[in-house]
C-alpha cells in the first residue's frame, strides 16, 4: 500500500476554531441570534462524532480504494497535470454525490444531519454525518480511482475540498468579487443551498466550483430581497444529539416497515425525501410547485416572496 | 484518532459552546402577536393561507388555523422558530384558559397555550372553523 500524503484537515482544525471565535465576535456585534449555545454544542459534537466514525471506517474505504486501484484503466501517476485534473474530478464527483444526497432519501438520511441546524455559521460546517460509510457515500469517488489517479492524491484533493467548504458557512461575508462568485462556491451561494425558502430548495450543490451548478442547471443566486431561512422542511425542534444523527434513518425504517408492497418500500429508500405512497407529504418538488402557483396567482411583490417575508424571524421579540 | 485526541476535541467543543453561552448569544425568542404567528406559519409551510391565530400570553407558542382546515403550530426553538403542520386539526383541549395541543411528536412536545379571556372566547368559533375548513 502506498504511503498516504499528510492529512491537511489535521492542520486546519486550529484555524477552524480560531475562525469560529472571530465569527462569534462579529455576530455579537451584528446579530446575537446567529449563534445559539445548544445549537453550537450539537453541531460540534456531531462533528466530533463524525471524526470518530471516519476514524473507524476510513481505513476500510482506503483499503477498498487501493484494491480497486489494482484494476485501473490508466497509469497516471503523480504527473503535474494529474493534480489539476484530480481536483476537478473530485469536485465533480462531490457535486454528483451532493445532488444525489438531496434527491435520494437513502443518501439524504446521512446528509440531513448537516442541514439540521436552523443556524448558518461556521459551527454548522462541522455538523457532519456519522453514517456516511453506511450510506456508501464514498462510492461516488471510486470511478476516479478506477481511472488511474493515485489513491493518496485523491484523498488529498478530497481533504482540500472539505477544508474549502468550511469558510463558506457564514453570514459574516456578503459577496465576494464578481469573478470569484462566477467560478467558485461562496458564502452567498451556499446560504442558498442551506435555505428552505421554496425558491432556494435543492439548489447550489457545489463543493468548490459553482460552475457545476451553472452547467447542470441547479444554480440559484442569492437575492437581496429574499433572506434565506435555514434548516430543513420539518425542523427538528430539538437539540438532542442522537435524534439529530439518526432521525431520518429511523423515519425511513418505519416507513419501509409499514409501507404496503415492495415497490412502495423501495421508493421510501430511493425516492426523493418527503415522498410518500399516499401523497400526504411534501417533497421539494411539490413545495416548489405550490410556491410557483402562489407566485403566479399573486400580484408582483417587491420582497420576492410576499408580504409575509417582511414579518420573518427577525421580527420576534427577545425573551 | 487516539483517546487523548478525542478527549482534547471534546474539551475544545465544550469550551467553544461555553464561550457562546458566556457571550450571551442566541437569546430565546417570543412570538409577539397573531400577525407574526401567521407570518411565521406561512414561512414554515409554503402555500399556507392563515385565517386566524391564537398566541400564548407569554409568546411561547402559537396555533395558526389556515384555509382548508390546515393547522400550523409554531414555537421558539432556541433563537429560531420550529413548526409542525397538520392537514387536519390535531387533538386539542381547552381547560381553565389553557389550550393543550397534542402534536404526536415526543421531541417537539405537546403545546400548551396560556390564553387570556379574549382569546379563550374566540376558541369555539376558531375550532369550528378549523374542523370545517
Amino acid at each position: 500500500m502506498d504511503d498516504l500524503l499528510p492529512d491537511p484537515v489535521q492542520y486546519a482544525v486550529p484555524a477552524f476554531i480560531a475562525l469560529i471565535l472571530v465569527e462569534m465576535l462579529i455576530a455579537r456585534r451584528v446579530d446575537r441570534s446567529r449563534y445559539e449555545p445548544k445549537d453550537t454544542l450539537t453541531s460540534l459534537l456531531l462533528g466530533t462524532g463524525s471524526t470518530v466514525a471516519g476514524a473507524l471506517t476510513g481505513s476500510a474505504v482506503v483499503a477498498l480504494s487501493f484494491w480497486l486501484y489494482e484494476y485501473r484503466l490508466l497509469d497516471i501517476g503523480y504527473v503535474w497535470w494529474a493534480w489539476i485534473v484530480v481536483f476537478l474530478l473530485d469536485d465533480l464527483a462531490y457535486y454528483v454525490f451532493h445532488r444525489m444526497a438531496h434527491r435520494v432519501r437513502w443518501f439524504w438520511a446521512s446528509h440531513v444531519i448537516h442541514h439540521s441546524s436552523q443556524h448558518y455559521n461556521l459551527s454548522t460546517a462541522l455538523r457532519q454525518t456519522w453514517t456516511g460509510f453506511f450510506s456508501l457515500s464514498f462510492a461516488f469517488s471510486l470511478p476516479i480511482v478506477l481511472l488511474g489517479f493515485p489513491v493518496p492524491m485523491l484523498i488529498f484533493a478530497s481533504a482540500v475540498n472539505l477544508i474549502y467548504q468550511f469558510w463558506i458557512h457564514t453570514e459574516a461575508i456578503g459577496r465576494m468579487p464578481r469573478w470569484f462568485e462566477t467560478v467558485f462556491n461562496t458564502p452567498s451561494h451556499h446560504r442558498v443551498h442551506h435555505a428552505t425558502n421554496p425558491r432556494y430548495l435543492d439548489k447550489n450543490y457545489a463543493g468548490m466550483l459553482i460552475v457545476w451548478d451553472r452547467m447542470f442547471g441547479s444554480f440559484e443566486p442569492e437575492r437581496d430581497d429574499e433572506r434565506p431561512r435555514y434548516g430543513i422542511i420539518r425542523n427538528l425542534g430539538s437539540f438532542n444529539l442522537l435524534w439529530a444523527a439518526f432521525h431520518e434513518w429511523i423515519g425511513m425504517a418505519k416507513d419501509v416497515v409499514t409501507a404496503p408492497g415492495l415497490k412502495n418500500k423501495l421508493a421510501y429508500l430511493l425516492a426523493p425525501p418527503g415522498w410518500s405512497h399516499d401523497g400526504s407529504r411534501d417533497t421539494s418538488d411539490t413545495i416548489k410547485a405550490r410556491w410557483r402557483e402562489g407566485e403566479l396567482s399573486s400580484p408582483p411583490r417587491s420582497d420576492g416572496e410576499g408580504d409575509h417575508a417582511k414579518h420573518g424571524g427577525g421580527a420576534m421579540r427577545p425573551g | 484518532m487516539d483517546w487523548v485526541t478525542l478527549a482534547g476535541s471534546l474539551a475544545a467543543v465544550f469550551a467553544v459552546a461555553g464561550i457562546v453561552w458566556f457571550m450571551g448569544m442566541g437569546k430565546s425568542q417570543r412570538i409577539a402577536d397573531p400577525e407574526q404567528a401567521m407570518a411565521l406559519a406561512r414561512d414554515a409551510h409554503s402555500g399556507f393561507c392563515p385565517v386566524d391565530a391564537l398566541v400564548d400570553n407569554e409568546g411561547a407558542a402559537a396555533l395558526v388555523a389556515g384555509e382548508g382546515g390546515t393547522v400550523v403550530l409554531v414555537r421558539p426553538h432556541g433563537a429560531q422558530i420550529a413548526a409542525r403542520v397538520f392537514a387536519k386539526p390535531p387533538e386539542m383541549e381547552l381547560s381553565a384558559g389553557l389550550l393543550t395541543i397534542a402534536t404526536g411528536d415526543r421531541r417537539f412536545g405537546d403545546i400548551v397555550l396560556r390564553l387570556g379571556d379574549e382569546q379563550a372566547a374566540r376558541w369555539p368559533a376558531l375550532l369550528e372553523r378549523m374542523r370545517h375548513g
